[in-house]
């Protein structure tokens, strides 16, 4: 019975994972394809005008270029489309005539994924060993001071994060005479002169590059993971089975990780997938501001370039990357508290 | 020789609130007998539950012990104050020598975890050297005593079980280790009459079998008459008598004993007639002076206005009235 | 005659109530005391300014990128211009677009959510995985991604943002007015056999005023986030505001040249304290409209 009712759970997720990422599929297909004057049909204009060709042939070009049989009707167009997106087939960008849209998301995708990641990570785990100890000492002096600086953080955007990041790290000089990273030279994501693999030198070398980006990251989530973490200790702090924990002798480690933390960790969990869209979204701004070549940046050029194929490329990879993230968030989720597959399948409880 | 092992003596506590110190209990002093059964009765906000609290040391943050003692006679004869223990001590003496259920034991168990994880945890907090196995058969025996199904509640999260089903695996819980005390916070308050009544049998057999001391706390002097041999009666942070559960029902010397044992309802009156002690329980910041029952109470008269009256101490009661059972001392 | 007094009674209780808490928000609440003058002092500069700060209009090239000066007291731009002028000036744009687009969203979602909710059934199970479906799409990709179809400016910035907020509030009003439904008031107003846009408007949505206040600065927020963010990556067309000026003082190399940073930083710190001013009053509204909350 159990059983059944997180299979449900499952399925129920997992079809509202693929129904995401068909819906996004679908918007893309209508922007592309349906709209007035949409970026096929201007193509296959522009090329008449420019080259003076026929518009059969135009038609011919455009149909490579963005992998879609143009002349027949357009729900065969779109079944078409939703296979070559079943398998990761996006064409070819129209900046870099030649180059699969497919090999430059696995070029660019792999630098946001460490920044973010890393900079997800290291603010996870800093800010909830600080949520939890501010839930402890909240009588203390310093308590408001470091929720007061959470709140901050957790409300001004993160791009201005990154200003004030770049301006504390690479322009004021303190007086010193020189910045306290040299900023102009850590452009790009790793210096000319080191060769990629798995040396020290390039791994130095990178993390001096993502440095910014990933301590923007850490910074714009850090306020968030305190104050959540310090609530939900608070609460889970007051729950009758920590009172009992206590009561029935146990020592303090068993009941800060069994009951404390594993209760505390429960409503973060969620969150953290919810972020995790959310800096994604935002690396967008991030690497435009650090010139960190990342897919974020990509998709800005792309959008600037109108090169569609690109942007319908790199749009979709980071949904599906969302979802997924979703997905496993959900998972996790089920296999944390038990409660919830009750839910999942209502009568189960009766 | 004394037989007593809990002993509380003039235990005072107060919380700290926006308006200053509220005294929630005053230089209370009672026993609790080796074996004996106490019940601790009074209305809401009386105090009762804040010194029970305070014996297993998890007051709120806003409370402030004043002064006084929690003496416990252990195993060996010796004695510990457990307001002076250090953390530590107190931690190998609960569970094992004392233990405490609450009122909302629906959420005593950690709702992310299985129910066997938390017998064996508590277990291995004081023993060593126990495997899971012996751990667990112990286990299935207290809840088969508590009529349960050892291998569908083990295993069970705590969600998992009815209300009744959490009370009774939480009272096989507090035996696993042979505690020598008890105490139980409003034990059946939140169960329906039947649950309530299985629970009570429980206790009674349990109690018998394992010789443990208890103190409860109730508001339902029903229960106090099947379950107590001795009543101690709370008023404001006061402890205004203690008398055996007999004496008690057929005697009360305080008129506010006597008040709470007239205003149960019973049968053979009609709602009209129910009587109820007039008054509110006073204000404990800025405490009336003299008897602090001397506003609500029938017999009070200007020496009770002005003078606290003295714990008077009989052979095998006390009280703190200048006028017990009406009368004059 | 009898619903009339109750009426009367409830709409004066109501703003005696509504004065009470206002007390309490200022007694209590410092922070969001101190958010409500800082939003106060923008909206005040933002209206006085077009008269008292006025914009320089015509570029002066004989004080490109002056430091802070008495003349200009903070300094002067790439074209000469005085930079305390376009501060003063370039928060009234933010607030009001984040305001409509607020106001906006805010319909959208409580309409949908609230009608959601008491329809309940297929209908609400449909619309809440609908919701949730659109919660997993990066927004502000989205919203890069449109603006490479379409030419976006304020206007239409301001209701595609409406629209693509939808689902955030939609589920929160919707949780809320179940929530509220089961109360029991609403349960008689159901047994009365009122009309449902009736039970909404007149029962449901009166008790909700706290939580959609509070929602309604978390929008203006969010826009603020996309309108600035949209403005720095150059994708919106550049006019007179915060954003702006960090879009141009980036643009320019302003960071290379650290004697007329305030012309990056002034603006950014005004972004900074807009929110943190909304924010402030946000959580401010929450404790005054929830007394659970209060310690």
């Amino acid at each position: 019975m159990v059983m059944n009712s997180t299979l449900r759970y499952l399925l129920k997720k997992i079809f509202k994972m693929i129904f995401t990422i068909w819906v996004v599929t679908t918007l893309i297909f209508v922007l592309i394809r349906l709209m007035p004057s949409n970026p096929v049909d201007r193509y296959i204009e522009e090329q008449m005008i420019i080259y003076g060709i026929g518009y059969e042939e135009a038609t011919l070009r455009a149909q490579s270029l963005f992998s879609m049989e143009l002349d027949e009707p357009i729900l065969t167009q779109y079944i078409s489309f939703l296979k070559d997106v079943v398998h990761l087939d996006f064409g070819q960008s129209l900046l870099s005539p030649g180059v699969d849209v497919m090999s430059i998301i696995a070029a660019r995708l792999p630098w946001t994924l460490f920044t973010v990641g890393l900079g997800l990570l290291s603010s996870f785990i800093i800010g909830i060993v600080l949520g939890t100890l501010m839930a402890f000492k909240r009588d203390k002096w310093y308590e408001p001071l470091v929720s007061g600086f959470a709140s901050f953080l957790s409300a001004i955007p993160d791009f201005l994060i990154a200003i004030f990041l770049l301006l504390i790290f690479g322009v004021f000089t303190f007086g010193t005479g020189h910045t306290i990273i040299p900023i102009t030279s850590l452009r790009g994501n790793y210096s000319m002169f080191v060769t990629p693999g798995w040396n020290m030198v390039f791994i130095k070398d990178v993390l001096l590059h993502g440095l910014l980006p990933i301590l923007t990251y850490m910074f714009s989530q850090l306020g968030i993971w305190i104050l959540l973490m310090k609530g939900s200790t608070t609460s889970t702090l007051n729950t009758d089975y920590v009172t009992i924990a206590k009561v029935r002798g146990l020592k303090s480690s068993t009941i800060l990780t069994n009951y404390i933390g594993r209760n505390a960790m429960l409503p973060i969990v969620t969150e953290f997938a919810m972020r995790l869209g959310f800096i994604i979204g935002g690396s967008l701004i991030i690497e435009q501001l650090f010139v960190y070549q990342g897919i974020g940046l990509e998709l800005l050029n792309a959008t600037n370039g109108r090169d569609y194929p690109l942007m319908q490329g790199i749009f979709l990879i980071m949904t599906s990357a969302i979802v997924l993230c979703n997905f496993l968030a959900e998972v996790l989720y089920v296999v944390l508290d038990p409660r919830i597959k009750l839910q999942g399948g209502r009568k189960a409880n009766g | 020789m004394e037989n007593w092992i809990l002993k509380f003596e003039d235990v005072s506590i107060s919380y700290k609130t926006k308006r200053g110190y509220l005294q929630a209990v005053s230089n209370a002093s009672f026993e609790v007998g080796q074996g004996q059964s106490v019940a601790l009765i009074g209305e809401s906000g009386c105090g009762k539950t804040t010194i029970a609290t305070s014996v297993v040391g998890i007051l709120p943050l806003a409370a402030r012990i004043d002064g006084g003692h929690v003496l416990y006679r252990k195993g060996d004869g010796s004695i510990a104050d457990m307001y002076s223990l250090s953390r530590k001590e107190r931690r190998i003496l609960l569970w094992k020598d004392i233990v405490m259920m609450f009122q909302a034991s629906q959420s005593s168990f950690n709702p992310v975890r299985r129910i066997y994880t938390q017998f064996l945890d508590t277990v291995k907090a004081h023993e060593s050297g126990k495997s899971d196995r012996e751990i667990l058969e112990r286990s299935r025996e207290l809840l088969e005593m508590v009529m349960l199904d050892p291998d569908k509640v083990l295993y069970s999260y705590p969600h998992e079980l009815s209300g009744g089903m959490k009370q009774r695996t939480l009272l096989a819980l507090t035996m696993i280790l042979n505690p020598r005390i008890l105490i139980l916070d409003e034990p059946t308050t939140a169960l329906d009459l039947i649950t309530q009544e299985k629970i009570l049998r429980l206790l009674n057999d349990m109690r018998r079998r394992f010789n443990f001391s208890l103190i409860f706390i109730t508001h339902d002097l029903s229960i106090v008459s099947e379950l107590a041999d001795k009543v101690v009666t709370m008023y404001a942070g006061e402890v205004v008598e203690t008398a055996p559960v007999r004496a008690f029902f057929t005697h009360p010397l305080h008129p506010y004993s006597d008040g709470l044992l007239k205003a149960i309802p019973r049968l053979t009156t009609s709602s009209d007639n129910l009587f109820s002690i007039p008054g509110n329980t006073p204000d404990l910041i800025d405490r009336p002076s003299g008897c602090l029952f001397h506003p609500r109470c029938a017999y009070e008269d200007e020496k009770c206005s002005r003078c606290r009256p003295c714990t008077t101490y009989l052979e095998d009661r006390s009280f703190s009235c200048f006028h017990p059972a009406g009368g004059d001392e | 005659m009898a619903e009339k007094t109750y009426k009367t009674l409830s709409s004066s209780g109501r703003i005696h109530k509504a004065l009470k808490q206002a007390e309490y928000a200022i007694v209590h609440d410092k922070v969001g005391f101190i958010g409500f003058l800082i939003l106060l002092a923008i909206i005040i500069l933002s209206l006085i300014s077009p008269f008292v700060f006025p914009v320089d209009v015509e570029s002066d090239p004989s004080m490109i990128l002056q430091g802070p000066s008495r003349e200009h007291i903070l300094g002067t731009d790439h074209l000469g211009r005085d930079i305390w002028a376009q501060i003063a000036n370039g928060g009234r744009e933010l607030l009001f677009l984040s305001f409509v687009t607020a106001l906006l969203g805010m319909l959208i979602g409580v309409i949908l959510g609230a009608f959601s909710a008491v329809i309940g059934g297929k209908f609400d199970e449909i619309m809440l995985f609908l919701a949730d479906v659109w919660l997993s799409i990066p927004r502000f990709p989205l919203l890069v991604v449109f603006s490479g179809f379409f030419t976006l400016n304020n206007a239409t910035l301001s209701i595609v943002l409406a629209v693509l907020s939808w689902a955030g509030i939609f589920r929160t009003v919707r949780s809320q007015v179940l929530s509220i439904k089961e109360r029991d008031y609403i349960e008689v107003a159901f047994m009365q056999d009122l009309s449902l846009p009736h039970i909404v408007i007149k029962e449901i949505l009166p008790n909700m005023m706290g939580f959609l206040a509070v929602n309604f600065t978390l929008l203006m927020r969010s826009t603020i986030y996309s309108q600035v963010g949209l403005v720095f990556l150059g994708l919106l067309p550049l006019e007179q505001n915060w954003g702006v000026m960090i879009n141009l003082a980036w643009t320019q190399g302003v960071i290379y040249n650290p004697r007329t940073i305030m012309y990056l930083l002034a603006p950014t710190i005004m972004i900074c304290l807009l929110i943190l001013s909304l924010v402030w009053i946000g959580k401010a509204l929450e404790d005054v409209f929830d007394p659970s909350l209060r310690k």
